[in-house]
């Protein structure tokens, strides 16, 4: 009876789809969707599993497999099962929906922005695809395509504080600072539990030269914040004593922040930064060669350990690795290498 | 001997030991005369206030040499101190000077030394203790009688050193100084470098002995002879070698200046360092060098020339001379080669801009035709002659305010020969640091330029918890379509380029059935979904314009592909759309993103009779262009090597059909062309056959054959020529390009 049911069940589906796939594969892809729509993701994804057992090309039952993998918070595994629904079906909303979120979740805005813009060639975006597609513009300093989503979305949802956050990067990115303050503290009001808000307003203190405040935020954040958001606020709290020539305090945020996270490169990059104003070039060397092993397309690890490759007298290693900063983006580098320093 | 006695005796020895070690102790018979030494340490005290007394910087070195045996007797005389102090400071290692007048500061008798301050406070300023050595000067200045005012003067001088010495050194230039190593310098004085353009070639004077019996002139030291060293990109110098004859003699001969090709080198010889001549050599083919000719009676005077430098094109010479008719010591002068006569012309003075009333020495004129190093005691020195810069305005014709080029390459002790690589990442010249060899050493000065800022990674606006947005989705579904491909562009006015709101039909080209129909966006964009493995006729129509078609044939492979077609349309009452005003923008975006429309409502709306296919508010103007208007029709479809009208072409000439009738005072033209397979002639006939076959068919829709003039223009108007298929990588885009080239021209001729 399941199964006539299933059957039954699926019959619009399997009507409307062009492509052959295996009866077997049929009846195995509508009882994972069941069992998915029941929210027995568990079933569903090994369901799915089967599916592709039978039918290796099933892109549909990858898509679902994505969408379960990033339920679960298993991002980089979410993204693998987009691409791979992606290399059999390049132009499908749901394919692009899961790229794009997937994307987006381990930190490639840039792809994020691509695919998400891309649904639009089939439907408007929903709600959430509109939150991430605003969010990566934001994350690329694009704020003029962000810009429509996110007062789309604070306009249709005025109590989201995500929403209302979303606004007030959006209103940073434009240099209104001001208008900025009063959505993230809007945001804050709706939601204190935010703590990434408090990183924000920070930094628009710090653009209204209000640097008091900024550290009173940070330190805020630094408070309450755990595990990555305490990093970042590390970090941003690094970044303003060093704007301010506090290289001492700057050294200090920054290996508190390594010391709870050892794998971010950003962490790395300062630390070498702050090395190199202290003119300790071999230390900072050192840094950034750890950085560059964790992350070998990271530009501001080659600009820095160019010159600390410099100032120790390896002016042939030094241009070397403003080569690989200009080639990852750098245009600084790009002045370095045409200086004289690089063309005897 | 009891504990405290044992004590006292330990005080009274330690006391004993402390007061003997700390004081003057004369070379006094009574306290010293029984010790063994003693005649010999008096007797080369005595050889030395001879030299002393002479004061020329080699006799206060020879003044010193005696001095040193006798302190190896006794280190405690004030009086010896004093004297070797000095020598330090006039002679060499200057350096040793402050500890032994220190010494005598402090226990010697000050009346004894009456000048004491004045060394001393020259001493400082050689260690950059700026604030003492201007105390010291002051006190000193102090003691001066008031008719002393030459000596006023110099302590005056002296004085401002200090300050600017101060000033400098706060602020250093970040340079790495770095003494060339002993394959180059020696312990003999070594300085007057100068290096081709290139930095490969570097040539110095040294005064180091060039053999087992080097002979020496009349101050005793070895003769000056010109050393040269060469290096690869990258190396560092080779081991300096003796030039050799004929450029070295047995006199002296000096570097004075080097052509930027590192191939004429010009230098001093004499019978000693004031009374000579400056010469030049050039290198031959073979790489030797010439015999040396004297740079003639313009440049060399009976007065003392010494430092000259070529501009790049060796048609000026700036040098150095201290003959009569300058501002004071030695000037600078510049002479311009008179190619007629093959002669330097005559010197000109280059003025109080450059020259001072002190010594100008060390000149360098830079490859760059406008700048010029010189080492000055005048202008802004931290002490001795420091080196300067100063730009030529050929404007103004006149020489900049000379810059000091800064502490650490400018020290209180002279500083001069400095050159710099074309490149100016370099320079060299000739200093006492305490790193060197021994007295003047040649040094490597690398320019770092301002300090290099490191990169940080910015903090980034943080977005909320995204992790957290829970999507309420079911399960995707199997797909509607497959394998896709993405068409996208616009539609224009052909001139200006506005957008223009109009309907693109697409069609199956095989069937002639309709796949979809959609009006563009206000701004004239649109994009679709096609599936592949079909073949599309593409039309653009507005009311009121031409028309525009393109195809595509996209495969299997092709699937998720974009592909752009854009298309564009001209006005038949002959304006051009100026601007759209149908195209919103954000009125609030006021500032400069990089994207400044806001396309907010994506409406790629299928409905063809929507309102849409206007511009229903756009400025026109008049076609200034006087050509009249064609357009291309690409879909009008032939079976192949046949005139016979495929079923699928109907749809294209049927728009066709609608313009001439809405417009029934229109005459066109309509020139059938082929692709270049194929005899010509044959596809002459054939493009006449299909052209008259599609006006057939307008004619059989009612359209006058008076209107239509159908002509055939075979393959002489390509699109795409022959040799650019020949260069296509694949048979399927040759094929394509010959498509291209099938195709139906419309001009209005009326």
């Amino acid at each position: 009876m399941k199964k006539i049911f299933l059957l039954l069940l699926i019959a619009p589906l399997i009507s409307f789809g062009q492509k052959e796939y295996a009866e077997e594969a049929r009846l195995m892809f509508a009882e994972a969707n069941f069992a998915y729509n029941k929210g027995n993701l568990t079933d569903a994804f090994a369901l799915y599993e089967k599916c592709i057992g039978i039918e290796p090309q099933y892109a549909e039952a990858f898509v679902n497999m994505s969408f379960i993998k990033f339920d679960s918070k298993d991002y980089n595994k979410a993204l693998d099962y987009a691409l791979k629904a992606h290399s059999i079906e390049k132009v499908q909303h749901s394919i692009f929906s899961a790229l794009g979120k997937s994307y987006y979740m381990v930190g490639d805005y840039d792809s994020a922005a691509t695919y998400l813009a891309k649904i639009e060639y089939f439907d408007d975006l929903t709600e959430v695809e509109e939150y991430f597609l605003a969010a990566s513009n934001v994350k690329l300093n694009n704020f003029s395509a962000a810009k429509p989503l996110a007062k789309k979305l604070y306009t249709n949802r005025p109590s989201n504080s995500d929403y209302a956050a979303l606004k007030g990067n959006v209103m940073y990115g434009y240099g209104e600072y001001e208008q900025a303050m009063e959505l993230y503290k809007k945001a804050l009001d709706l939601n204190p539990d935010n703590v990434y808000i408090y990183s924000n307003i920070a930094k628009a203190c710090l653009q209204l030269n209000q640097n008091d405040k900024a550290l009173e935020y940070i330190n805020k954040g630094v408070e309450i914040a755990t595990g990555e958001g305490k990093v970042t606020f590390l970090i941003l709290k690094g970044n303003y004593f060093h704007s301010i020539g506090e290289l001492d305090n700057a050294e200090k945020a920054y290996d508190e922040a390594y010391k709870i996270d050892n794998s971010n490169t950003n962490i790395l990059v300062n630390q070498a930064g702050i090395l190199i104003d202290k003119e300790d070039y071999q230390s900072a060397l050192e840094k950034c060669n750890m950085a560059i092993e964790k992350n070998s397309e990271l530009m501001e690890a080659y600009f820095n350990r160019g010159i600390a490759n410099e100032m120790l007298r390896n002016i042939e290693d030094a241009c070397s690795d403003w080569e690989e900063a200009f080639i990852l983006g750098s245009e600084k580098a790009e002045k370095f290498l045409n200086s004289s320093t690089c063309n005897e | 001997m009891n504990n405290i006695m044992k004590k006292i005796l330990l005080l009274l020895v330690l006391i004993g030991t402390l007061t003997s070690y700390a004081q003057d102790v004369p070379f006094d018979v009574k306290q010293l005369g029984d010790k063994p030494g003693f005649n010999k340490a008096v007797r080369a005290i005595k050889l030395g206030d001879i030299d002393y007394e002479r004061g020329s910087e080699e006799d206060m070195a020879n003044a010193l040499k005696h001095y040193v045996v006798a302190d190896s007797f006794n280190s405690k005389s004030a009086y010896l101190n004093f004297k070797m102090g000095v020598c330090h400071l006039y002679g060499g290692q200057k350096y040793e000077a402050k500890d032994r007048l220190e010494f005598v500061k402090q226990y010697g008798n000050s009346k004894d030394y009456p000048d004491l301050d004045f060394y001393l406070a020259q001493s400082y300023q050689l260690d950059g203790q700026w604030g003492k050595a201007i105390e010291l000067f002051k006190a000193y200045k102090e003691t001066l009688a008031d008719a002393d005012e030459e000596q006023r003067f110099f302590i005056n001088k002296k004085i401002k050193e200090c300050r600017v010495g101060e000033e400098l050194a706060s602020a250093p230039v970040r340079v790495w100084i770095d003494n060339l190593g002993p394959g180059v310098n020696s312990s003999y004085s070594d300085y007057g470098p100068v290096i081709s353009a290139d930095n490969r070639e570097l040539f110095f004077t040294s005064r180091r002995p060039n053999g087992d019996d080097a002979e020496k002139d009349e101050t005793g030291y070895n003769y000056e002879d010109i050393y040269s060293s060469s290096r690869a990109f990258g190396e560092e110098w080779d081991e300096a070698v003796n030039l050799g004859k004929p450029v070295n003699t047995k006199k002296h001969d000096a570097t004075v200046g080097l052509a930027p090709d590192g191939r004429s080198l010009i230098t001093y010889h004499g019978i000693n360092r004031k009374n000579g001549n400056l010469q030049i050599t050039k290198k031959d083919d073979a790489g030797n060098w010439e015999k040396l000719t004297d740079l003639g009676s313009n440049i060399n005077s009976d007065y003392h020339e010494e430092a000259a430098t070529l501009s790049f094109d060796e048609k000026k010479l700036f040098f150095v001379s201290d003959k009569p008719g300058g501002l004071g010591g030695h000037d600078i002068y510049v002479a311009l080669w008179d190619e007629a006569n093959q002669t330097w012309g005559e010197a000109e003075n280059l003025g109080e801009n450059i020259n001072t009333e002190f010594d100008e020495k060390g000149v360098f004129f830079h490859p760059d035709g406008k700048t010029l190093y010189f080492s000055s005691a005048g202008h802004r020195t931290m002490g001795g002659l420091d080196i300067f810069k100063s730009e030529y305005n050929s404007d103004t014709e006149e020489w900049s305010t000379p810059v000091n080029i800064g502490y650490p390459i400018n020290t209180p002790d002279d500083d001069v020969y400095f050159v710099v690589s074309g490149n100016e990442r370099y320079a060299y010249y000739s200093s006492v640091r305490e790193d060197g060899f021994g007295e003047k050493d040649i040094y490597k000065i690398t320019f770092l330029g301002e300090k290099k800022k490191p990169a940080f990674a910015a903090s980034d606006l943080v977005n909320g918890s995204l992790d957290t947005t829970y999507d309420e989705r079911s399960a995707a579904g199997n797909f509607d379509k497959r394998d896709l491909i993405i068409v996208e562009g616009k539609v224009s006015d052909k001139i200006s380029g506005a957008g223009l709101v109009s309907k693109i039909t697409f069609i199956d080209a095989i069937t002639n059935e309709s796949i979809s129909e959609l009006v563009t966006e206000p701004d004239g964009t649109y994009h679709i979904l096609l599936e592949t493995n079909k073949d599309y006729a593409i039309t653009a129509e507005k009311d009121g314009f031409t028309l525009a078609s393109d195809n595509i044939n996209p495969r299997f492979e092709d699937e998720g592909n974009s592909y752009t077609k854009n298309f564009g349309l001209s006005a038949l009452d002959g304006t051009v759309v100026i601007n759209n005003t149908n195209n919103t923008t954000d009125a609030n975006d006021s500032n400069n993103a990089t994207n400044n429309t806001d396309n907010a409502n994506n409406n790629n709306n299928t409905d063809s009779a929507s309102n849409n296919n206007s511009n229903s508010s756009s400025e026109t103007k008049p076609n200034s262009n006087n050509e009249s208007i064609s357009f291309t029709l690409r879909n009008i479809y032939f079976d192949f090597d046949q005139s016979t009208l495929r079923h699928a072409s109907v749809g294209e000439l049927d728009k066709l059909v609608k313009i001439l009738k809405e417009n029934p005072e229109m005459r066109i033209q309509l020139v059938g062309h082929t692709d270049s397979r194929g005899p010509a002639w044959y596809n002459n006939a054939l493009s006449k056959r299909r052209s008259k076959v599609a006006k057939d068919y307008l004619v059989s829709k009612g359209i006058s054959a008076s209107r239509i003039d159908a002509k055939g223009a075979g393959e002489r108007e390509l699109e795409v020529s022959d040799n650019q298929i020949e260069n296509m990588s694949s048979v399927r885009k040759k094929e394509e390009a010959h498509q291209k080239n099938r195709r139906t021209v419309v001009k209005i001729i009326d």
